[in-house]
């Protein structure tokens, strides 16, 4: 099984002292500890890694790393894993993928023999009519897309999440990354540093004995100079002011960590990708790039053929050469393309490269062709530092333009030199980072309140002094005379590639969204310059002037899992959330509120509050402290009504708008002593009221005396209901709960159950008598069972949400963001004595006195708006509760007028009911209107000439 | 992800304040006309130049403060210094209508 | 009646690891009063603390949470006495937040590195000395954090030890959330 198994390599990184068993496309395989799952398979002497994903035609290693775009497997139950990159573990069920019924034989493949009905935008162009039939192409369409299967019964994986401020972060651990992160440290820097690989050196990792050395020195430096590095981990973005987005997917403890980072310098030394060449065959088993070979027998000890035509063009190429024959690969040809050979088609099986036709025309028999033909610089972190590289048709690839000062650029990505110049360039560009950052960094603390105080001075940055890089000559090499494969990872070839731009897909941009090209796994790396190269030249023009696509984030495809990190959804319990719990509370989210919906019977939750006494727990409505001596001032300008004969003790109900006039929350405010107020706003809108009162106050009243303090989670708040509600809690507290002692709309503080500091106030949302308590939350739930063992023999039940919604509606009281919308201007509401515009200011004046025909402008302006009007409404038949929002119509047609905005069945009218919104022509007491059910069928409703469908004159709540 | 330069805080991380959008006066509301109130409510020019926004820092100290950003580079302007006056009455920066509601201030932001 | 017991929002309850390098105790009881107070008024002249800054006095944490607001911490009798120091003429408002606020205390040496996972914020000496007030979003919950470094879980050298206040109606979320965070740290609650 190890018949491609070198003898032990100097450089090997696999552990023959730990072999792996795992099997592959259904039969025992084995590796070794180091391995990467395709370098363990290709030791298997199996060519084939997959198929690709249109055609169906065999593929097999083609970069041998994590952009290997013919090495997407199956492991056990993750799809499209990188078997190029990903480590081999014991025990794993490897299978390849877009193969039926087998990778040796697969039905599809006849795809390609129909190739050119399978041309650029032929799904667009073949079932987008008619229209009615995708569904049935979609079945069949499904049945073709590529990648693995997912299953749906796999267990949630962990998922990790870290934030951290490194002063230099070094993307890439080549030689010119470990030399600026080394450098960096030395100057006093924070670095991490983020590599791709498993292995630090780059290219060196699978160069000579020399190269190796060097690799490990600058290993070893980095590490002593405290340099914090991430293998197997990816920058996969850089965002405004440095925020970089880096995967690491080497954590012990998580399947992949999300780090974001901000990082005061970014170096960028991610190194140059090989690029593979465009000719006839160029996607048959055998055709490898130079750096594959040289991964698989020096890093793997794997021996990637028995017989080679090597295409080379630069020294790295050549070195292949070498390590093919110490691996003893016999050498076919060594085709030199900077003395002007080439190579223009391979021949063979489907499986297998069996010959190789060269540029003159003569065929060599090879089983493996090596092509070295040149670079690709990835350089996606510097276009999102916005970056436009420029192509340089000498050096046949692109250069870093212009940078921001926190973006530094080294290695080959930078440009071309010796080792030694390339150490030297990332140690200059090290030096330099750090004493960017340091200046950064002593500016952002000195900027920082909560920071250690610095006295020294800002440290000077160090001019950019640095020895640039040359470039070396480079034979511009992209397509041979034939045609062939661009896109590996979305099959797409240069004729394709040609005949869309024939078609008028002509610039970069166009073609990659039409023909799909570089929109792959690979996000470009391989492909891009290979399609500018044919665009290009089916243009007519140069590289340069076709330009490129822009590399948006992520550099690499990562999981969603990644992205969404460890979970973080906060949830808000109440002091009496325990209790809930175990009497049987229905939950509900409401906000991030955990509630009880219900304790099984919300009917009979109503009858009981309206037959005895029933406690509710409204612990999430917000409630704002507020002091100070123009407390009245601001409430005058917050609320549509007026505040400033509000005297202690007493309550009162108003709504506020925005500056539209569109209402946007609604409560209850009460003044508890002279110098202090507690307001109270909606559940939801407990934040936002907050930094309303906040935003004029800062922005517009800087000058008032008011200070506001969120206090909602201060107090357990219960709302005390029914008819029984005065004799339960004369029962706990000494205040007089008489109405002499405490009317309707008034509050009182006092001590409950034992506990002090209590606020009650006397309203009713539900149309009961009923007092609301506010208790200090650490005794919230010592109050809530007070009140159940005091309220038995009284029949006390406690009550939900829902049983609150069908009291509020059967008491006609609208809910801001139920009953009213994002259009819902205030009278709407039917509140018009609320709005007071005789006051100076409040927000949304303006708005509100054109839509009462009371504003500022001409005839037109001063007659109104013909707003619509909420009223209430009962179905003629009881039995129908219509859905909330179902549409109200002009009868026999499907106008629509206003719709149901909600509804309930009221246990206690044993009436169907609900709030509607309609317009004015419509809003007059008994008017007949059509409600359209969601099913089609119509019912009709009639307005009522209250809002209250129940004790319209407010006598319980008074009682 | 920005540093937005708090006067208060020194510079924080733009998910933990609230960008209101430009600042723009409030016209009186006595004698504004629809026109007038229209403009302030909906119109903004949105210039590729600098803005004067206000921004609220939700997470950190709760001020309310205006700054300058360029709208196409992101680049802040002459921020504030911690001490400076952050109120200014010839500015309110209410957002409007319900689809500008300030969503509460513990409903997380993703960061 | 007597005044019932204070209930925390922590109410699940935890085995304690002996030993452990980083813990995360509920302090949730303790006495916490916001003061705020305009320029310019006595009450600033006696809190005598700089925003985004705080000291210990007596037994009693001062931390100046926001630019016109402080908080008081500690024992009840202790921050009552401190309460009564403070002037109250001119725009002075006092309120207790004991109810409203969940307090926790996350201690060890690789604190920091336990909150690096659910804050954004720069947690190194420098950017976060020993003493600095600030508030971020922790776990995607606004909190007012105080750094206040404590003798060491061990009883040992003073370790990095962060005061984390929050919504009461967060408060068993945040611990269970700040529980996951140091778990790769060996963390070990105390309640």
């Amino acid at each position: 099984m190890t018949m491609r198994r070198l003898p032990q390599q100097p450089g090997e990184v696999i552990d023959r002292s730990q072999p792996l068993k795992f099997t592959w496309n259904g039969k025992p395989a084995v590796g070794y500890q180091g391995d990467t799952i395709a370098s363990a398979i290709a030791a298997g002497d199996n060519r084939i890694m997959s198929r690709s994903m249109k055609y169906h035609r065999p593929r097999g290693l083609l970069t041998a790393d994590f952009w290997d775009p013919n090495a997407f497997v199956q492991v056990d139950d993750e799809p499209n894993v990188r078997s190029g990159h990903r480590l081999l573990t014991n025990g794993i069920d490897v299978g390849p993928q877009n193969v039926w019924p087998s990778l040796d034989y697969d039905v599809k493949a006849a795809n390609q023999l129909v190739g050119r009905f399978l041309s650029p935008g032929f799904y667009y162009k073949t079932f987008i009519h008619p229209q009615k039939l995708w569904p049935a192409y979609e079945k069949v369409l499904a049945q073709f897309a590529p990648g693995g299967t997912v299953d749906y019964e796999s267990e949630m994986a962990y998922f990790d999440k870290r934030y951290t401020h490194p002063d230099v972060v070094v993307a890439g651990g080549g030689p010119a990354g470990l030399a600026a992160a080394t450098a960096a440290a030395e100057a006093g820097a924070s670095v991490l540093l983020v590599e791709h690989e498993h292995h630090l050196g780059g290219h060196l990792r699978y160069g000579t004995e020399d190269d190796r050395a060097l690799a490990n020195g600058l290993e070893l430096a980095a590490r002593s100079a405290g340099v914090e590095i991430l293998l197997d981990s990816t920058v996969t973005g850089r965002y405004e002011d440095n925020w970089l987005g880096i995967v690491q997917r080497s954590h012990p403890l998580a399947s992949e960590r999300l780090v974001k980072a901000r990082a005061k310098t970014l170096i960028v030394a991610a190194g140059l990708i090989e690029r593979p060449y465009v000719f006839e065959g160029n996607d048959r088993p055998g055709v490898m790039l130079a750096s594959a070979a040289r991964r698989l027998i020096n890093m793997y000890s794997v021996k990637p053929g028995d017989r080679a035509v090597v295409l080379t063009a630069n020294e790295s190429g050549d070195q292949t050469v070498a390590d093919l024959e110490r691996a003893g690969v016999k050498i076919a040809e060594v085709v030199d393309a900077r003395a002007g050979g080439n190579v223009t088609a391979t021949a063979g099986s489907q499986k297998a490269v069996e010959s190789v036709t060269l540029g003159d025309g003569s065929t060599r028999d090879a089983d493996l062709l090596i092509t070295a033909v040149g670079w690709t610089a990835p350089t996606s972190l510097l276009n999102m530092s916005g970056d436009r590289p420029v192509y340089d048709p000498a050096g046949a690839r692109f250069f870093p333009d212009r940078t921001p000062d926190n973006v530094l650029v080294t290695g080959g990505i930078a440009g071309d030199g010796t080792l030694d110049q390339i150490v030297e360039h990332g140690r200059e560009t090290g030096a330099l980072a750090a004493s960017r950052a340091l200046a950064v960094a002593h500016r952002l603390q000195a900027l920082t309140a909560r920071a250690m105080p610095v006295s020294d001075p800002e440290p000077a940055m160090a001019p950019d002094a640095r020895t640039p890089l040359g470039r070396d000559p480079h034979p511009e090499l992209y397509r041979s005379t034939t045609h062939g494969i661009v896109d590996y990872s979305e099959d797409v070839g240069s004729k394709d590639l040609v005949s869309a731009t024939k078609e008028g897909y002509d610039s970069v941009e166009l073609l990659k969204r039409y023909t799909t090209a570089t929109m792959g796994p690979a996000q470009g790396k391989l492909e891009t310059v290979n399609t500018v190269a044919v665009l290009a030249e089916a243009r007519g023009e140069t590289i340069a002037e076709v330009g490129t696509t822009i590399w948006r984030p992520p550099y690499a495809p990562l999981t969603l899992g990644a992205l969404a990190g460890r979970i973080f959804e906060p949830e808000r319990v109440s002091s009496v959330h325990s209790w809930h719990v175990a009497n049987g509370a229905k939950p509900i989210l409401a906000g991030q509120w955990i509630r009880p919906e219900h304790y099984g019977n919300p009917q009979a939750e109503v009858t009981n509050v309206r037959e005895n006494v029933g406690i509710i727990d409204i612990s999430p409505l917000g409630k704002l402290d507020l002091q100070g001596a123009d407390v009245p001032k601001l409430l005058n300008l917050l609320y549509t009504n007026k505040w400033s004969k509000l005297g202690v003790g007493s309550v009162r109900y108003g709504i506020m708008c925005a500056e539209d006039g569109v209402v946007m929350d609604d409560g209850v405010t009460g003044r508890i002593s002279e110098n202090r107020w507690l307001m109270t706003t909606t559940s939801s809108g407990a934040g936002s009221v907050w930094e309303w009162a906040e935003n004029w106050l800062q922005t517009a009243h800087p000058d008032w005396d008011v200070h506001i303090t969120p206090v909602t989670t201060s107090y357990t708040s219960i709302n005390v209901a029914g008819p029984k509600s005065r004799e339960l809690l004369s029962r706990l507290t000494d205040v007089p709960l008489d109405n002499d002692s405490f009317d309707y709309m008034q509050v009182r503080p006092g001590t409950v159950a034992g506990v002090e500091d209590c606020i009650m106030w006397r309203i009713g949302f539900t149309g009961e008598l009923s007092f609301e308590l506010h208790v200090p939350a650490g005794y919230g739930l010592h109050v809530w069972e007070a009140l159940m063992d005091e309220g038995a023999d009284l029949g006390i039940k406690p009550f939900g949400l829902e049983a609150q919604r069908i009291m509020r509606l059967e008491k006609g009281h609208f809910i801001v963001g139920q009953d009213t919308d994002g259009l819902t201007k205030a009278p709407t509401t039917g509140l018009q004595p609320l709005i007071k515009l005789d006051k100076d200011d409040f927000a949304g004046k303006p708005e509100l006195a054109w839509a009462m025909g009371q504003g500022v402008g001409d005839a037109a302006d001063a007659a109104g708006m013909d707003l619509p009007v909420l009223v209430s409404v009962q179905m003629t038949d009881s039995s129908i509760v219509p859905p909330e929002a179902s549409q109200i119509v002009r009868p026999n047609t499907n106008e629509i007028l206003g719709r149901i905005t909600s509804s309930r069945y009221s246990p206690t009218l044993k009436a169907s009911i609900g709030l509607a919104q309609v317009p004015p022509s419509h809003a007059s007491s008994g008017t007949q209107l059509t409600v359209l059910l969601t099913n089609g069928d119509r019912t009709t409703a009639t307005v009522q000439q209250h809002h209250a469908h129940f004790d319209p004159d407010g006598l319980r709540l008074r009682s | 992800m920005l540093l937005v330069p708090c006067p208060h805080c020194g510079p924080r991380n733009q998910s933990d304040l609230r960008l209101l959008g430009e600042a723009v006066p409030r016209p009186n509301p006595n004698t504004a006309t629809r026109a007038e109130w229209g403009e302030y409510l909906y119109l903004r020019d949105n210039p590729a130049d600098y803005v004067t926004e206000t921004w609220y820092c939700r997470a950190g100290c709760r001020r309310y403060f205006t700054v300058e950003r360029h709208q196409a580079t992101n680049e802040f302007r002459n921020p504030p210094l911690p001490g400076d006056k952050v109120g200014n009455s010839t500015y309110t920066t209410i957002t409007v209508g319900s689809s500008g509601k300030q969503r509460g201030a513990n409903e997380g932001e993703a960061s | 009646m007597t005044m019932p017991t204070f209930q925390s929002p922590v109410t699940a309850s935890y085995e304690p690891t002996p030993g452990a390098a980083l813990t995360l105790t509920d302090e949730s009881a303790l006495s916490k009063m916001v003061v705020r107070a305009a320029p310019g008024t006595a009450a600033r002249g006696v809190l005598a603390q700089a925003f985004a800054g705080s000291r210990v006095a007596g037994n009693v944490l001062i931390a100046g949470s926001r630019p016109d607001e402080w908080m008081l911490i500690g024992p009840a009798d202790a921050v009552a006495t401190r309460v009564s120091e403070i002037p109250t003429d001119g725009h002075v408002s006092l309120v207790d937040w004991t109810h409203g606020r969940a307090m926790f205390r996350l201690t060890g040496d690789v604190a920091s590195s336990a909150m690096e996972k659910v804050c954004s914020l720069d947690w190194s000496d420098a950017m976060m000395p020993n003493g600095a007030v600030t508030s971020a979003s922790v776990a995607k919950v606004t909190c007012d954090i105080a750094r206040n470094d404590v003798s060491g879980p061990d009883g040992g050298e003073r370790a990095p030890s962060y005061v984390i206040l929050c919504d009461r109606s967060f408060g068993q979320y945040l611990f269970d959330a700040l529980l996951d965070a140091g778990e790769e740290f060996g963390i070990s609650a105390v309640s």
